[in-house]
C-alpha cells in the first residue's frame, strides 16, 4: 500500500485513534481499568455524578457507570467486529467467484446481492433476533447475512476491474493457475479496499448491535454492553443523566472514530 | 422503448421475488420460533391440553409448513393480517392509529432532511477545501456515524431536559399544534442522521462532476456558474435518486429506534413492544408494511429514473453511491 | 502587435515547480505550437493561460493579453471575464467535453453571453462547423466523435474568442477524422484571422499547421523559432532527437519478407461476435518465422479482438488456429501503466515469468539476466516496483516477460502507441533486434501506419471485423487496391506521418 507523502496525519485522525486504542484497551483488559466485579446496590439506587466513589454517578441498580462503561465495551465491539470479519470472508469467497468466473455463479450470487440489498437491514435484524430469541451470537450471525451481499458486491466489482487489467491477461497468457492469479495477482491489488471496508463494516456493526442491545434484543437485562445501558438508564434520566449519557457518547465517539481512521485510510489509498 | 419495458419487467420480477423471499423469511422465522404459538394465543385463560389442541386446530397450527405459509399468504393478499394477540382486535385495526403517528414523524424528517440534506451538499461540493465545507463535512460524518438512537437520548438530554426546548416525552394532548411541538425534537433527531446521508451523497456525487471534461469546458467559455451546478445537478440526479431506497430504509430504521427513545406510540414503538409480548401477527405485519414501503418504493424510483434519463441504460450505467451510513438501515 | 504573451511564468502545483520561467508570445493571426512529450508542462501551460489550474495550483509571472495585463492569480470572478470572450479552449476528447445530458445545440448556446443571446443562430454556428442544423437537436452520444469535436468547436466559437488554444484536440480521433478537424481549425482560423494556439506531442502535427514552433521539454521551454527554420536546423538535442524520431518513424526504407521461414501460426476464418456486434468476420491471417505481419485499422476494427483470439484470451466463435511454435504466444498490451502488476518487484514478475515456464532454480538466475539483456533493461530496475519506472521501461519489463516462455510467436498490442516519440522508437528497436537475433515472428497490431510501416514485412488491413487487404509494405503503400486503404494513407501523409 504505496501513499504520497505530503501532509501530516490530520489531528481529527490522530486523536480517533488514539481513542480506539482506548477501547482496545477496555476490550482486552477490561480489569485493568475498572474496578472488578461490578458491584450491584439496589439500596443505593441511581446517585448523580460526582458523588463520592462514583465519578459519573450509578445507574438505578446501584452499579458505577463509568466501570459499567469500561465493562460494556467488550460486548459493544466483539459483536461488531466479528460482523465485519465474517462479512468480509464471505464477501471475498462468494465475490471473487463471482467476479473471476462470471457465467451462472455470477448471475446466481449477484441475484441473492441485489435482492438482500433491497432489504432493510435493521428492519430485518429485529425481527429476526425478536424471534429467534437467541443470545448475542444468533443477532452477530444475522447481521453477518445481511451484511455479506455488501461485501460480496464490493469484491465482485473489484475483481472484475482487475480481471480486464493486461497484467492478469499477462498472467494468463503465461498460464498460471487461477488460485495462484487470485492470491498473488489479484488480492494485494485489492486488499486496501477490503481493509477500508473492513473498517465501515465495524462502525457499521457497532451501530446494528447497539441498536438491537438498546432494544433489549441479544443482551440479558443488566448486562454490561452501552445500548442496554442507555436503554435502562433512561429509565433513571432525572437522577443519574450521565448513566445513558455515557453510553450514548461512548457509541457515537467510537462510531465515529472507527469511520474517521477507515476515511483516512480510504483517501490515503485511493489518491496514488 | 423495448429497453425501457425490459427493464422495467426486470425491476419489477426484482421486486417480487423480493417480497416473496421476505414474507418466506418473516414467516418461517416465526415458525421456527422458540415457544409454542398456542400457549401464546391462550394469553391469560388457562391454558388445558383440550384447549391448547382446540386452538391448534383452529388455527391449523399443526398443518405442514407448506399449507401454512401458503394460507398466510392468501390472506395477506386480501389484506387480512390476523388478530392481535394482545388486543384481540384485527392487526390493521390496531395498527392504524400507530401508523398515522409514525407517517407524520416519517413526512416531517424526510421533507426536512431532503432540503436541508441538497442544500447543504451543494454548498459543501461548491466551497471545496474551505472552512464551510470542512464543518459541513464533519456534521455529515457524525450525522451518519452516530446511531440515531444515541442522538436522540442526547437531544433529550440537552433539549428537552436541561434547556426545556421541547417536551420530553410522548405525543402531547392530540392537538395538531402540540402534537408538532411533540415531533419536533424528534423529527431533528431523524434529519441530522438522514440528511448527512444525503450530504455525503449529494457532495461526492458533484465532486466527481466537477473534474469532469464537461465542466472545464463549460468553466472554459464562462457559463454561468448556477448554469454549471444546474447542469451537474441534472447529470447526478440519476444516482442520487437510485439512492432512495437507501434514504428510506434508513429513516425507517431511524425512527423505530427514535420512537422508542422519545416514547412516541407509533409503529417502532409498537413493534418493539409487539417484539416483548411475542405479538407475531403484529410484528409481522409491521415487518412486511415497512419493508413493503421501502423495496416498492426503492423498485418505483428507478423505473422513474430510468424512464426520465434519456441515457439510462446507453451511455452509462447508473452507479450507486456508497457512503459510510449504508449499512445502518 | 502580440495577441497573448507570457514573461517568466512559473507553476507550482502543491510543493512541485511544473513550469519554470517559461516566455513566450503569439503574434497576432499567426499559429503557435507548443510540442512537448507527456509530462513537459504543456498542457499546464494552456491551463494557466485560462485560469484552469487543478486545485493548489499556483502561478506566477506576467501575462498579457493584447495590451492589456492580466493577473495570473485573478479570482474567478475575474478569469470569467477573459475566458470564452478572450481566450477559447478545446479539450483533447470530445466524447467527455460535452455534457451527456444536455442537447448540442443547448451546449453552443449556453456559452453564448446573455445579450446575445436572442440574436444567436445555433444552425449558423453548426454550418460554420460543417454541420448540419438537425445536430442542435441530437445528444453527444448520438453523433460520431469527429461530430462531437465539431460541436465542441462551434460551442467554443460561439463566446466569440480573440484567440484559441486546442489541446490536443485530434489525438483521440481517427487519423481521417484527425486531418478534417485540423483542416477545420485551418479554415477557420484563416477566415477570423484568429491566433492559434496548438498544444501536441506531435511534431509533425505542428510543423504540418503552425507557423511557429514551442519545444518545451520537463516544464521549460528548450527551444523555440518559426517551424521552417525550427524543423531544418534544430539547435538542442532534445528538439533534434523529436524530430529525427518523427523522421526515422517516417520515411524508414520498406523491408522485404523473408520468404523462406515455415509458417508458425495460420488463422482461418476467424469469426467473433459480442452480444450481436461482429468483431471478427471471416479474418484469415498467416504469419511465417522470423517475419513481422502489421494489422492496420482504426477503432473498432477488430484488429485487437483478432489479436485476443490468437493468445486465447477470447475464443472465436468459428474458425480455426493452428500454432505450430515452440511456447504459448506472448503479448505486449498497449498500456504500460497496466501491464505490470503494481504490487510486485520487477524482479518477482520476472521470475514468475521464468519459474511458470518450467525453468529449474539453479537456472533462472541465468536466465533473468539474459532476458534483461534482449529487453535491453538495467539490472538495479529489478528491486524496484512498476510504478517508479517510466513507460518505456514498463514496456522493456513486458518484453521481458514475454521472452520467458522462448515462445515463437510475440503479439504487440499498440505497443508502442502510449509511448512518446523518442522511447517508440527504441522499443521498436529492441523488437527488431529480438526478431534478428532470435528468430522470433511478430505481429503488430497498429493504429498508425507509419509504425507499420518502419516495422513491418507484410500488412494486413482491417476495418468493420473484416481483411480488406493484405500484401507486403510496398504493395500497400505504393498500390493500395481499396479504396479505405487510399484514404488512411491519403490522411497519413496530409498529417506528415509519412
Amino acid at each position: 500500500m504505496k501513499s504520497p507523502g505530503y501532509g501530516k496525519m490530520p489531528v481529527g485522525v490522530m486523536v480517533s485513534s488514539a481513542f480506539l486504542l482506548l477501547v482496545l484497551v477496555c476490550l482486552l483488559f477490561p480489569d485493568l481499568l475498572a474496578a472488578s466485579p461490578l458491584k450491584i446496590d439496589t439500596s443505593l439506587g441511581a446517585v448523580p455524578a460526582g458523588s463520592p466513589g462514583h465519578v459519573l454517578g450509578t445507574d438505578s441498580l446501584g452499579r458505577d457507570v463509568l466501570d459499567l462503561t469500561i465493562r460494556g465495551t467488550r460486548s459493544a465491539l466483539l459483536g461488531p467486529l466479528a460482523i465485519a470479519l465474517g462479512s468480509i470472508v464471505i464477501g471475498l469467497v462468494l465475490g471473487s467467484l463471482a467476479g473471476w468466473f462470471g457465467g451462472v455463479p455470477d448471475w446466481i450470487i449477484s441475484r441473492y446481492a441485489d435482492i438482500t440489498l433491497s432489504m432493510p437491514t435493521l428492519l430485518l435484524a429485529i425481527v429476526a433476533a425478536s424471534i429467534l430469541g437467541g443470545g448475542y451470537w444468533v443477532s452477530v450471525a444475522v447481521m453477518i447475512i445481511l451484511y455479506s451481499p455488501f461485501d460480496i458486491r464490493l469484491v465482485r466489482s473489484a475483481v472484475i476491474a482487475q480481471k480486464n487489467k493486461p497484467y492478469i491477461e499477462s498472467a494468463l497468457i503465461l498460464r498460471l493457475g487461477t488460485p495462484r492469479i487470485l492470491a498473488v495477482h489479484i488480492f494485494p491489488n485489492i486488499a486496501h479496499i477490503i481493509l477500508v471496508n473492513f473498517f465501515l463494516n465495524i462502525a457499521a456493526g457497532l451501530v446494528s448491535m447497539s441498536s438491537l442491545s438498546y432494544l433489549g434484543l441479544g443482551v440479558a437485562p443488566g448486562d454490561a454492553d452501552w445500548g442496554r445501558q442507555l436503554a435502562d438508564g433512561k429509565g433513571a434520566l432525572f437522577d443519574n443523566p450521565m448513566a445513558s449519557v455515557t453510553a450514548g457518547l461512548a457509541i457515537i465517539i467510537t462510531a465515529i472514530a472507527v469511520n474517521v481512521v477507515g476515511n483516512y485510510f480510504s483517501e490515503r489509498t485511493t489518491i496514488g | 422503448m423495448k429497453r425501457a419495458a425490459g427493464y422495467i419487467a426486470k425491476r419489477i420480477l426484482e421486486l417480487i421475488v423480493s417480497l416473496v423471499l421476505l414474507s418466506f423469511v418473516i414467516f418461517s422465522l416465526l415458525y421456527i420460533a422458540p415457544g409454542d404459538p398456542a400457549r401464546q394465543l391462550v394469553g391469560t385463560k388457562k391454558a388445558t391440553p383440550e384447549l391448547l389442541a382446540r386452538i391448534r386446530e383452529s388455527y391449523g397450527l399443526d398443518d405442514p409448513f407448506f399449507v401454512q405459509y401458503k394460507r398466510w399468504i392468501e390472506g395477506v393478499l386480501h389484506f387480512d393480517f390476523g388478530k392481535s394477540i394482545r388486543t384481540d382486535q384485527t392487526v390493521i385495526e390496531y395498527v392504524a392509529p400507530h401508523a398515522s403517528v409514525t407517517l407524520q414523524l416519517v413526512v416531517m424528517a424526510l421533507v426536512l432532511s431532503v432540503i436541508f440534506g441538497l442544500m447543504l451538499g451543494i454548498v459543501a461540493a461548491k466551497s471545496r477545501g474551505t472552512k464551510r465545507d470542512n464543518v459541513i463535512n464533519t456534521l455529515a460524518l457524525v450525522g451518519t456515524s452516530a446511531p440515531s438512537f444515541a442522538v436522540a437520548l442526547l437531544f433529550l438530554y440537552v433539549f428537552a431536559l436541561k434547556f426545556g426546548w421541547f417536551p420530553i416525552y410522548g405525543i402531547g394532548n392530540g392537538s395538531f399544534g402540540d402534537s408538532l411541538r411533540h415531533l419536533a425534537l424528534p423529527s431533528i433527531v431523524l434529519t441530522f442522521g438522514v440528511s448527512a446521508l444525503i450530504v455525503k451523497i449529494t457532495r461526492s456525487a458533484l465532486l466527481t462532476e466537477d473534474s469532469k471534461d464537461y465542466t472545464t469546458f463549460m468553466r472554459a467559455r464562462a457559463v454561468l456558474p448556477a448554469r454549471i451546478t444546474f447542469v451537474q445537478l441534472k447529470n447526478v440526479s440519476a444516482p442520487v435518486l437510485t439512492s432512495t431506497g437507501l434514504v428510506l430504509a434508513n429513516l425507517v430504521a431511524g425512527t423505530i429506534l427514535v420512537e422508542s427513545v422519545f416514547s412516541i406510540p407509533g409503529l417502532g414503538n409498537l413493534l418493539a413492544s409487539s417484539v416483548t409480548f411475542h405479538d407475531v401477527p403484529v410484528v409481522q405485519f409491521i415487518a412486511l408494511a415497512l419493508a413493503f414501503i421501502v423495496c416498492a418504493s426503492s423498485a418505483l424510483v428507478d423505473i422513474l429514473v430510468f424512464l426520465i434519463d434519456p441515457l439510462s441504460g446507453k451511455a452509462r450505467s447508473i452507479h450507486k453511491i456508497s457512503t459510510a451510513g449504508e449499512k445502518n438501515r | 502587435m502580440n495577441a497573448l504573451s507570457v514573461a517568466g511564468l512559473n507553476v507550482y502545483i502543491r510543493d512541485h515547480q511544473i513550469l519554470k520561467n517559461v516566455n513566450f508570445a503569439v503574434e497576432s493571426g499567426s499559429a503557435v505550437g507548443i510540442v512537448g512529450e507527456s509530462g513537459s508542462g504543456k498542457t499546464i501551460l494552456a491551463k494557466s493561460l485560462i485560469g484552469l489550474l487543478p486545485g493548489g495550483g499556483r502561478p506566477e509571472g506576467e501575462y498579457r493579453i493584447g495590451a492589456e495585463e492580466v493577473p495570473l492569480a485573478a479570482s474567478e470572478k475575474e478569469w470569467r471575464k477573459i475566458r470564452g470572450k478572450r481566450i477559447g479552449l478545446i479539450l483533447q476528447d470530445p466524447s467527455t467535453a460535452l455534457e451527456p445530458l444536455g442537447k448540442c445545440g443547448t451546449q453552443i448556446l449556453e456559452g453564448v453571453p446573455k445579450e446575445n443571446r436572442k440574436a444567436f443562430d445555433v444552425a449558423e454556428a453548426l454550418a460554420e462547423v460543417g454541420l448540419s442544423a438537425d445536430v442542435q437537436h441530437r445528444y453527444p452520444n448520438e453523433i460520431s466523435g469527429g461530430q462531437r469535436q465539431r460541436v465542441v468547436i462551434a460551442a467554443s466559437l460561439a463566446t466569440e474568442p480573440e484567440l484559441l488554444i486546442a489541446d490536443e484536440a485530434t489525438t483521440s480521433l481517427d487519423v481521417v477524422t484527425q486531418k478534417e478537424i485540423l483542416d477545420l481549425i485551418d479554415e477557420i482560423r484563416e477566415k477570423r484571422k484568429m491566433p492559434l494556439i496548438i498544444i501536441s506531442h506531435d511534431i509533425g502535427l505542428v510543423s504540418d499547421r503552425t507557423d511557429y514552433a514551442v519545444v518545451m521539454q520537463e516544464g521549460e521551454i528548450v527551444e523555440e523559432g518559426p517551424v521552417a527554420e525550427l524543423i531544418a536546423n534544430p539547435r538542442t538535442d532534445y528538439a533534434k532527437k523529436l524530430i529525427e524520431a518523427d523522421r526515422v518513424l517516417f520515411t524508414s526504407d520498406y523491408r522485404e519478407a523473408p520468404k523462406d521461414g515455415s509458417l508458425v501460426v495460420v488463422a482461418e476464418s476467424l469469426k467473433k461476435s459480442f452480444e450481436g456486434a461482429v468483431a471478427l468476420d471471416e479474418v484469415s491471417v498467416e504469419v511465417r518465422r522470423g517475419e513481422c505481419v502489421g494489422i492496420v485499422g482504426e477503432s473498432g476494427s477488430g484488429k485487437t479482438t483478432f489479436a485476443r483470439c490468437l493468445v486465447g484470451l477470447e475464443r472465436p466463435d468459428s474458425g480455426t488456429i493452428e500454432y505450430t511454435g515452440k511456447g504459448h504466444p506472448q503479448m505486449i498490451f498497449q498500456d504500460p501503466y497496466s501491464s505490470l502488476n503494481p504490487s510486485h518487484t520487477i524482479k518477482y514478475i520476472l521470475l514468475e515469468a521464468i519459474r511458470a515456464a518450467g525453468y529449474p532454480q539453479e537456472e533462472s538466475k541465468k536466465k533473468l539476466s539474459e532476458m534483461l539483456s534482449l529487453a535491453e533493461l538495467r539490472e538495479e530496475l529489478l528491486s524496484r516496483k512498476p510504478d517508479s519506472l517510466s513507460g518505456g521501461q514498463r514496456q522493456r519489463v513486458a518484453i521481458a516477460r514475454a521472452l520467458a516462455l522462448e515462445s515463437e510467436l510475440l503479439i504487440c498490442d499498440e505497443s508502442v502507441s502510449a509511448l512518446d516519440v523518442i522511447v517508440q522508437n527504441q522499443i521498436l528497436d529492441t523488437i527488431e533486434g529480438l526478431r534478428r537475433e532470435k528468430g522470433l515472428a511478430v505481429l503488430f497490431i497498429t493504429h498508425d501506419l507509419s509504425v507499420a510501416r518502419r516495422i513491418a514485412d507484410r500488412i494486413y488491413v482491417m476495418r468493420g471485423g473484416r481483411v480488406l487487404e493484405h500484401g507486403t509494405v510496398r504493395n500497400i503503400f505504393e498500390a493500395p487496391k481499396e479504396a479505405y486503404t487510399k484514404e488512411l494513407l491519403e490522411a497519413a501523409f496530409a498529417a506528415g506521418h509519412l
